[in-house]
């Protein structure tokens, strides 16, 4: 019996063989009980993960960053400036609940909510949680406050 | 694009945004690490940092994140806390008693756990062949590998879920 087919079985689970590869990966699987085992293992494995969910990011994180990104878009949160403002921003982004709007109407932020992320209006609500001169563009790694 | 235009980055969280943030989560595996990863891709989108290539959107945006995941993986590797190791298989913790395994082995919180587990590399190839969709000759280039060795990545990759999953 020829080699283990090893990686040629999730090419073979994937269309990736010519046809005469496939013929001989298939022959190979029906008298070999250990191949047999590990395709279907490995086709278990695939279809799971591509049975996976699409994830939905949290309450407001695009509106609160395109609110916030249209005067001036944070470096990334591992590279924020520092100071107390800083220090703020990252809570404010890594708290459970995004949205910081304390002086939106509930209607009013209910709509942004169940509204697709439309241009105007959202970065009208958007709030500028930080003052934006926080978000001055800088490459330092900074130590945590 | 249809028209082949650089899309915005308001583009990209308007009308991918949930994509991006699924790939995000599925790469880092947390929620935390997946905003920062969505919020990297988002400024290297605005700051033109990203080259685009025809072809789909999510092919394209995948890239971009896998780029940006890898390199920060990178990164925090140059820090000397924990090595990658050299066997993979060493990674894989200790598997749970079996009857267990088996009554939820296909649970997506538990694809997810085993998937947060694997080393990094094998991760991004299995997520864009499973859970993006993209094609081999796509993932090479993302990864900037031969198709063969994603074919191989993809591979063990899967191999090394199962065993966690239902051993
Ligand atoms: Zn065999």
């Amino acid at each position: 019996m020829s080699e283990h087919l090893d990686d040629r079985l999730s090419a073979l689970l994937d269309g990736r063989l010519d046809a005469a590869d496939e013929a001989a990966a298939r022959a190979h699987v029906a008298e070999c009980p250990a191949c047999a085992a590990e395709l279907h293992a490995v086709a278990a494995t695939r279809s799971w993960l591509r049975a996976l969910p699409a994830v939905d990011p949290p309450t407001g994180f695009y509106e609160h960053m395109l609110g916030r990104g249209r005067h001036r878009m944070p470096v990334g949160l591992g590279v924020l400036a520092a100071g107390a403002a800083a220090a703020i921003a990252l809570a404010s982004m890594s708290a459970p609940a995004r949205r910081v709007k304390p002086t939106i109407n509930p209607l009013v932020e209910d709509h942004v909510v169940s509204a697709s992320l439309v241009d105007d209006p959202v970065a009208q609500l958007s709030p500028i949680v930080v003052p934006t001169t926080v978000f001055v563009s800088t490459s330092t790694t900074v130590p945590p406050p | 694009m249809a028209d082949g235009r650089v899309p915005t980055w308001e583009e990209v969280a308007r009308e991918h945004g949930r994509f991006l943030y699924t790939v995000a989560f599925r790469l880092t595996g947390n929620e935390d690490d997946a905003q920062d990863l969505v919020q990297e891709v988002l400024l290297r989108v605005r700051r033109g940092l990203v080259t685009y290539q025809p072809g789909s959107m999510e092919g394209w945006l995948s890239r971009i994140t896998t780029n940006a995941f890898l390199d920060e993986v990178r990164r925090r590797r140059r820090r000397p806390v924990v090595a990658l190791p050299a066997d993979p298989d060493q990674v894989v913790p200790p598997s749970p008693s079996a009857d267990v395994a088996l009554a939820a082995s296909a649970l997506p919180e538990n694809v997810q756990a085993a998937l947060a587990d694997l080393p990094d590399e094998y991760r991004a190839a299995v997520v864009l062949c499973d859970v993006v969709g993209l094609s081999y000759e796509e993932i090479a280039t993302a990864l900037s590998v031969p198709t063969g060795t994603v074919r191989s990545r993809i591979h063990r990759g899967r191999a090394l879920l199962r065993k966690v999953l239902s051993p």
